[in-house]
């Protein structure tokens, strides 16, 4: 597993509407060395979900949180606050969590730059990057503060990564084809290993 | 006996085949550079579709391969085994990809082999004994 200095929490929707972004910021952590980790792995151990979250965030230098989706549910009228309550976490986790955890470095989207004002007031002076819902600029976002956080030099340009995202989208089908997997039923760990086999082979 | 056998795979190995014209457009983007089996010899391809060269040794198909991906200013070289396994895998210049952590699936690392080896034409697999 990678070191803590390159995991990444991925805070981000699940629903099937978002899964192509989804994909695309897991492909593009991975594709820039760093390896993703989400609420979604699996593991053995049996621990709720609370806890697991716990433990993947305290394990993780750096979180990728996008509020999109903090929205007023169709059905309910709600909105969506696990991506707010994680985001919190992490940020609590950096300031109270001691030396350990004070390296940690965030990166909030949302849809719209100033759309959070509205609804999470309290994270004004944080720099908020807007996505605009296109995955294109979400990977150009995405690589671009990547550069920056971890001050490493050599990341692949942020057209590259999305240039073989689209190859391996091209590729998914196959390769769940041959896998015998269906593509709606690929678990985000055999996602996570597709998209680091196929960069492998295929950068 | 053996030397003169080592003179003949060498000029054997010098650009046998091409397959692409000369100069064609290949993808500023991609930057995989591939060794894999094709016939008696070794095939290096570029991702994308680039030009083709054959070798009659997997040595010589290397160390082209090397000095293609050199050329730019990253890249990787894959070397595929006539059992479609990985020989080899090096990077230049770009950040490695990390391990997932936790259980690997051996049937995904399959299916995305072959496809990857699908995709650039390389020999079927032989049937299993």
């Amino acid at each position: 597993m990678a070191s803590a200095s390159k995991q990444v929490f991925v805070n981000c929707p699940f629903d099937p509407g978002y899964k192509p972004m989804f994909d695309a910021l897991v492909f593009a952590i991975t594709d820039l060395g760093f390896g993703p980790r989400s609420s979604r792995e699996e593991d053995d151990s049996g621990e709720i979900r609370l806890a697991k979250i716990l433990r993947i965030i305290e394990e993780c230098k750096y979180g990728v949180h996008d509020l999109s989706a903090v929205q007023l549910d169709s059905v309910n009228h709600l909105p969506r606050f696990n991506m707010p309550l994680e985001l919190g976490l992490f940020l609590g986790c950096k300031k109270y969590g001691g030396d350990a955890q004070s390296q940690k470095a965030t990166l909030i989207f949302d849809s719209e730059e100033h759309r959070h004002q509205i609804f999470i007031s309290d994270l004004a002076g944080n720099d908020i990057h807007a996505h605009n819902d296109d995955i294109a600029t979400a990977i150009r976002e995405l690589r671009t503060w990547f550069a920056t956080a971890s001050k490493r030099r050599g990341l692949p340009g942020g057209s590259d990564i999305h240039e073989r995202y689209l190859r391996f989208q091209a590729d998914l089908s196959a390769i769940c084809a041959t896998a015998r997997l269906r593509p709606d039923d690929v678990t985000f760990t055999e996602l996570r290993q597709m998209i680091a086999d196929w960069l492998n082979r295929n950068r | 006996m053996a030397k003169s056998n080592k003179d003949a795979s060498v000029k054997r190995s010098i650009a046998t085949e091409v397959i692409f014209a000369p100069g064609e457009n290949i993808p500023a983007k991609t930057r995989t550079v591939y060794v894999v089996p094709r016939g008696d010899g070794w095939a290096v391809q570029r991702q994308g579709g680039g030009s083709i060269r054959t070798h009659a040794t997997q040595r010589d198909a290397i160390k082209e391969a090397r000095s293609e991906v050199k050329i730019q200013s990253s890249g990787q070289i894959v070397v595929y085994g006539r059992d479609g396994q990985i020989r080899e895998r090096n990077t230049y210049k770009m950040p490695p990809i990390q391990n997932p952590p936790g259980k690997r699936s051996a049937k995904i690392e399959k299916a995305v082999d072959k496809v990857t080896r699908d995709r650039l034409g390389a020999d079927p697999l032989p049937p299993r004994g």
